[in-house]
């Protein structure tokens, strides 16, 4: 069973991590302070760490640091109140993974921890993505479904790669943009729809079994079982 | 009026340091005058005595009573004494009624009192000499004059002193009277401010002084805050009425929900939309203040605009294609500039995300970069309904929706971000005409340097 622990001094968002991430069937261990979350994280008995940026005596950053220099590669979600990009780029620095920025949508939290679990998974590089009939040629640069030549975009290759690497979860629009267009704002109108929208009318022609789903509220998914 | 506050005045206290400072040198001045003059009186005076004693001394001692009163009956002004004494001291004749016990009887000159017989006793320079007959000769010569000089002196001093220090402070308390009213001016107009009328300004005299750099400074601060309120208040205002609305709705739906007792997925999801944007509303009002607190341009960087121009036209393709509009773009090669990238990004994004939302269906959105009077500039052209001149300033506020734009989705918030970022930069933005349409330019001048220049204190 995957196991996730997460530091967090705040009951109320503690409960809540804990509440989404039971459902999505972790087993989820809470550490409510710097000091335990890291005597805890140093053991490394965990898939990934849910870490909060702002805590008392021993914050997160100093907590990240500490794990990479015992070695320990253990995915971390740092989360925290600080949008700041600079706030962002100093916790990726330190070792982080991913940043979410408090307060955030318990659903957008899941996606991006199975993403992260989904990361560590994969150790092999790969030279060519398949889903179903869909295939990506990651040195060629080229897209087939059914072997038939799709003819995408840049953007919409790139699109389709990260959606092939994490396929079968959940990534919402805020994840798609960050990971494509390389941004951390919220682009705000429907526009990562519509260019999903396109992606999908190359991708499930008519009369194909189509990968790319609508997950009502949270995003987008790219599955073959639905 | 209270002379503890003219007193504390920089002008009353200047004045006063002068007239002290004045006064010293004056003092100093006539002190020297008189110095130099008591020297030359006496030495002119023991000239004359010495004269007199090699006279007297080449007399024959019988002769001198006689010598002496020729001398007193020449001595029209009274200013010569004579005395001749005995070896015990008893006068034997001359006009001085005794040797003074504190002029020694050494032939030399001193400064003494002398008593005559006739007048009070007097300042004079004298010398007694031992004659070999064993009597003393008693020589003098009156310097009252000199005492009286130093005593004129000592009047000059003391009169001419306090004159000019009391002028000093009475000359001060008039300078002080001036800016003293022109600070009561300002505390009764920043009284006003301060009782919430922050549209009064300080009074400026013209008189380019002290006073009035403060006061600009301060007009100029004034004119920020005020800008400040004004947007505060917009935002509070206009949070309030837009979001009235979508919790309304909210609320309708929830209440419905629980009215169906077991609430169909649909319904559920419904609220949650709802709810995600009304949080990108706050979001994007947190995004506008998050911009404005920004290290100042801490992170800047070299920047091609093309770049970022032809990546936000990329981005937003896709959408015009949706609506058939034509977006296009058009670059002139220029030099990179320093700047936020990521930011720049996020305010093109969303000044092309207005310009895509209100031009209708079939409409064009051109992009286009040139080099314009000092440096880039960028504009984006769209032929939507245009917004009227007068509504220009208040829509670059937050939250703002034109009279047009009633029935699009969208926030208001774009523009303020886009403005947050502009001032960031220190470039200029300005909404204008193009057509029926809008055109808005982005100045990617360095602009702190013009402004300071057009507009010095």
């Amino acid at each position: 069973m995957t196991r996730i622990l997460t530091i967090e001094d705040d009951e109320t968002t503690a409960r809540e991590i804990i509440a989404e991430l039971s459902g999505h069937g972790f087993e989820v261990e809470w550490a409510d302070n710097g000091m335990t979350g890291l005597a805890k994280a140093l053991s490394g008995n965990y898939d990934l760490i849910t870490l909060d940026r702002m805590l008392p005596a021993v914050d997160g950053l100093a907590i990240v640091t500490a794990m990479r220099r015992e070695n320990i590669d253990t995915p971390v979600l740092m989360i925290s109140a600080l949008s700041d990009v600079d706030e962002r780029v100093q916790g990726l620095r330190a070792g982080g993974d991913d940043y979410l920025v408090k307060p955030f949508a318990s659903d957008e939290m899941a996606a991006r921890v199975e993403v992260l679990l989904r990361r560590k998974e994969r150790q092999v590089p790969l030279t060519v993505l398949r889903i179903l009939d869909l295939e990506l040629d990651l040195v060629a640069r080229t897209v087939s479904r059914r072997k038939i030549q799709l003819d995408l975009l840049p953007m919409e290759f790139r699109l389709l790669e990260y959606m092939m690497r994490n396929s079968e979860q959940i990534l919402t629009r805020t994840m798609l943009f960050e990971s494509v267009w390389g941004y951390h704002f919220d682009p705000g109108t429907n526009i990562i729809d519509v260019h999903i929208g396109r992606l999908r009318r190359k991708v499930d022609s008519p009369g194909l079994p189509p990968l790319i789903h609508t997950v009502r509220g949270s995003g987008y998914i790219l599955s073959e079982h639905r | 009026m209270n002379i503890a506050k003219f007193s504390g005045t920089t002008t009353f206290r200047l004045t006063l340091i002068y007239s002290i400072f004045f006064t010293v040198c004056v003092i100093m001045l006539m002190g020297f005058v008189y110095w130099k003059t008591a020297r030359e009186m006496t030495s002119r005076v023991d000239q004359i005595l010495i004269l007199e004693m090699r006279d007297f001394v080449g007399t024959r001692g019988d002769l001198l009573p006689a010598k002496i009163a020729e001398g007193i009956r020449r001595d029209q002004r009274h200013i010569y004494f004579y005395g001749l004494f005995s070896s015990d001291g008893s006068e034997l004749a001359g006009n001085v009624s005794g040797i003074p016990s504190d002029l020694p009887r050494n032939g030399r000159i001193y400064q003494t009192n002398l008593i005559s017989s006739s007048l009070p006793p007097l300042v004079a320079r004298a010398a007694v000499i031992r004659l070999d007959s064993g009597e003393y000769l008693l020589l003098g010569h009156d310097v009252q004059q000199l005492a009286e000089f130093r005593g004129i002196m000592k009047g000059a001093f003391f009169w001419g002193g306090s004159l000019t220090v009391a002028l000093g402070l009475a000359f001060g308390l008039v300078l002080s009277f001036r800016p003293l009213s022109r600070i009561e001016q300002i505390q009764r107009v920043c009284e006003l401010i301060m009782r919430g009328d922050i549209r009064q300004r300080l009074p400026i005299s013209g008189r380019r002084d002290e006073l009035d750099m403060l006061t600009a400074i301060v007009n100029k601060t004034l004119d920020e805050i005020e800008r400040l309120m004004s947007e505060v208040k917009s935002v509070c205002d206009n949070i309030a009425h837009d979001l009235r609305t979508p919790l309304t709705r909210l609320r309708a739906l929830i209440y419905r929900a629980q009215q169906q007792g077991d609430a169909p997925n649909a319904m559920l999801e419904q609220v949650i939309s709802d709810m995600d944007s009304l949080l990108l509303r706050f979001r994007a009002l947190l995004r506008i203040s998050e911009i404005e607190n920004k290290q100042r341009q801490a992170g800047f960087k070299a920047v091609h605009l093309s770049d970022i121009l032809e990546q936000a036209v990329a981005f937003f393709e896709p959408l015009a294609e949706d609506k058939s509009i034509d977006l296009s773009m058009s670059a002139e090669k220029l030099a990179p500039i320093q700047g936020d990238g990521e930011l720049l990004f996020e305010a093109i994004v969303n000044l092309l995300d207005n310009a895509v939302k209100f031009t209708p269906v079939g409409g064009k959105v051109e992009v286009r970069l040139s080099q314009g009077n000092g440096g880039a500039r960028v504009d984006i052209i769209d032929t939507g309904p245009g917004i009227a001149a007068n509504e220009r300033a208040a829509v670059l506020n937050r939250f703002y929706r034109g009279a047009n734009g009633q029935c699009v989705p969208g926030f208001g918030l774009g523009l303020g971000i886009v403005m947050a970022v502009v001032r960031l930069h220190d470039f200029e933005f300005e909404l204008g005409e193009a057509g029926s349409g809008t055109r808005a330019t982005i100045f990617c001048r360095p602009f702190t340097l013009h402004r300071f220049i057009e507009k010095p204190l």
